[in-house]
């Protein structure tokens, strides 16, 4: 055994890269702890290090629903939240893969004049300010009868998610040998077939990651979705900017509504994740 | 069985002209080996037959029939792509049947092909593996078998050997050739590989920088190349330039460096024409003890300067008065560095072409 290979323990990892991991991990989850706190609490004051009464047994004194009670109560207005961001967010990602697949698989394997330039452009909404776009769009959508609906919500979200998912997929198009496909053509499949049984299963985990991250934008733009639905369409987002304003950060409902909000995400990439790794979507297509 | 034409056929990728004018015509049932170096075009005329590329000019013919306008799913062609290509998220038995089940053939159908073609392949213990889990060889074999299942009416193949180990060639090789002849199946076949060619193909092609230098039944290309960039690369590495000064019916006589060669090759040439004879290194005689008389021909005194082994044979690099030639013999004998020899050049197996090809 080298020097080398010693300072590696078990699982392949240096001291210092375990720290580093352990440290990045803390970073990420540390800020819950308060949140998850304050969700159950009813009392708590500075400098507590833990509030002095707790929802649990403070909720059966009182008459109204305060704390989870509240969260869950149609006063919260959190389903019908949470029903719109999913609807909007399910929309939007099939609407922006449905745009970008055809376009990511041109730029990977087409050579034309003005690629350098459409390349350029998917960089711009990153460059352009969300409250510009926010607000171009409204005025916009407001001459085109699109303002404060849910279409008018959808294809906005499709301004920051549509460049993104063409640069994943572009990606995933590069990394896919035309073999496959020219391969299938000469055992007899038309283009359509191709693309169903060899070209689709084969790009299977990188329309699912794509598809992830343009469901997990989605849900989380709040300045697009709260100017072009006019605060008339509520979103997790919107109603979280809501009770923000309104009853600050450590507000049990805040706290509650916050914790909510990040359930899709979390379950979305648990299910994704899953699914990339066991590969299940390629043997499932081709039966 | 389709006869497979191809005609004046160019493809021009920007300003390069890949293939360059090349007409071939496969008798049915008939395999040809299409050798060349890398690079050649080789792999862009498999890929126009097949309908992958469009041709520049030139037209592919099936049977006498065009099929330029037909898309490649019509073409009803069967191509085993140098890199197996086995489709990795389907198991054997689903590449083997792709062909089948994207022409809706029923599943109890498809089900007893892929079966019959897997036991053809000797592969049906493995059907419901996926490629991933197969060796080079066993993944030639569920190539080759995918292929096959449909009944092209051509066969292409795109050096399927050259992935494969030594020992594992040889084998397929044989596979291949005995498959081909049982299907009776129109086969084109490429490879770099001149053994290859030799052992597979009724006839053999030899390409060039896009452009077809010699065609014909692979003891003709073997034993006489068309000129010396053949010659090189069908292994007969010994190239004697001389000018001719004397022909006769009995052969021609040339003047080369290290005195006079006799050469009995067919043809009429202008006496002092500049030509380039060659000879295969294992046609040479190495004549250990002889007394060197001038006056039987073809007979050159030399020094031994190179030695390699190879398993049953050895190869000699001989420098006699000017001349550079490889021998190869088997190794019953043994000789050293520095060792003087005679060398015999057989006038029978000697063979000239003009010096500018
Ligand atoms: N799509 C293409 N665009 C430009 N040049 C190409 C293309 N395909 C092949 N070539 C060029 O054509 C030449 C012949 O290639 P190929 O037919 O693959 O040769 P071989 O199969 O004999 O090795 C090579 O120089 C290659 O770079
Ligand atoms: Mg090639």
């Amino acid at each position: 055994m080298t020097i080398r290979e010693r300072r590696f323990s078990r699982d392949g990892l240096t001291p210092f890269q375990r720290f580093y991991l352990i440290f990045f991990a803390l970073t990420v989850l540390s800020p819950l702890i308060p949140m998850i706190i304050a969700s159950f609490a009813f009392r708590w004051f500075w400098p507590d290090l833990l509030p002095s009464e707790w929802w649990a047994s403070a909720r059966h004194t009182l008459t109204q629903p305060i704390g989870w009670d509240y969260v869950f109560s149609p006063y919260s207005r959190l389903f019908t939240a949470i029903r719109n961001t999913l609807v909007i967010g399910f929309s939007v990602t099939l609407l922006c893969l449905a745009i970008s697949l055809p376009a990511a698989r041109v730029l990977a394997r087409e050579k034309f004049r003005a690629k350098g330039l459409v390349e350029f452009f998917l960089l711009t909404p990153l460059i352009v300010p969300e409250v510009a776009i926010g607000l171009g769009v409204l005025l916009i959508f407001i001459q085109l009868g699109l303002a404060g609906s849910f279409v008018g919500i959808v294809l906005a979200h499709l301004i920051p998610t549509v460049p993104y998912a063409i640069r994943v997929l572009t990606s995933v198009f590069q990394n896919l040998s035309t073999d496959y496909e020219e391969q299938a053509m000469v055992l007899g499949a038309n283009p359509l077939k191709t693309f169903w049984h060899i070209t689709l299963p084969m790009i299977f985990p990188g329309i699912m990651a794509g598809g992830l991250f343009v469901f997990l934008v989605s849900s989380n733009v709040f300045l697009l979705t709260f100017f072009v639905g006019r605060g008339q369409v509520e979103t997790l987002p919107t109603l979280l900017f809501t009770k923000v304003s309104s009853g600050g950060v450590l507000d049990p409902v805040t706290a509650g509504i916050t914790l909510i909000t990040m359930l899709p995400g979390i379950i979305l990439l648990l299910i994704t994740e899953r699914f990339i790794r066991e590969e299940v979507f390629a043997k499932g297509f081709s039966g | 069985m389709t006869e497979l034409k191809i005609v004046n056929l160019t493809k021009r990728f920007d300003d390069s002209v890949v293939v360059d004018n090349v007409s071939i015509t496969v008798e049915p049932g008939r395999l040809v080996a299409l050798l060349g170096p890398s690079g050649c075009g080789k792999t862009t005329t498999l890929r126009m037959i097949a309908g992958l590329t469009v041709p520049t000019d030139g037209d592919i013919q099936f049977s006498g029939q065009s099929v330029l306008q037909q898309p490649p799913e019509r073409r009803n062609i069967g191509m085993v792509f140098q890199r197996y290509v086995l489709f990795p998220h389907m198991s054997v038995a689903q590449n083997v049947g792709f062909g089948l089940f994207i022409r809706g053939i029923s599943k109890t159908e498809i089900q007893r092909r892929v079966r019959e073609m897997l036991e053809i392949v000797q592969l049906e213990h493995l059907e419901k593996r996926f490629p991933s889990q197969l060796s080079g060889g066993q993944q030639q074999r569920v190539a080759i078998a995918r292929t096959l299942v449909t009944n092209p009416q051509i066969l292409l193949m795109d050096e399927p050997l050259s992935n494969l180990d030594a020992k594992l060639r040889e084998e397929m090789r044989t596979f291949i050739k005995e498959l081909q002849q049982r299907l009776n199946i129109t086969t084109l076949f490429v490879t770099h590989d001149q053994v290859e060619a030799m052992e597979l193909a009724d006839q053999v092609g030899v390409m060039f920088k896009g452009k077809l230098v010699q065609f014909g039944i692979p003891e003709e290309v073997f034993n006489h190349p068309h000129n010396s960039r053949v010659a090189d690369f069908m292994g007969a590495t010994n190239l004697i330039r001389g000018k001719i000064v004397r022909q006769e019916a009995g052969g021609i006589q040339l003047n080369i460096s290290a005195g006079d060669l006799l050469v009995q090759s067919p043809g009429s040439h202008a006496l002092g024409t500049e030509v380039i004879a060659t000879i295969r290194p294992e046609h040479i005689d190495i004549v250990e003890t002889e007394p060197l008389d001038k006056h039987v021909g073809n007979r050159f005194k030399g020094t031994i300067e190179q030695v390699v082994y190879f398993g049953g044979s050895v190869s000699y690099q001989v420098e006699a008065s000017g001349l550079n030639l490889k021998v190869l013999e088997r190794s019953t004998r043994m000789m050293t560095v520095g060792q003087e020899v005679i060398l015999r050049l057989n006038p029978q197996k000697l063979w000239i072409f003009p010096e500018q090809a």
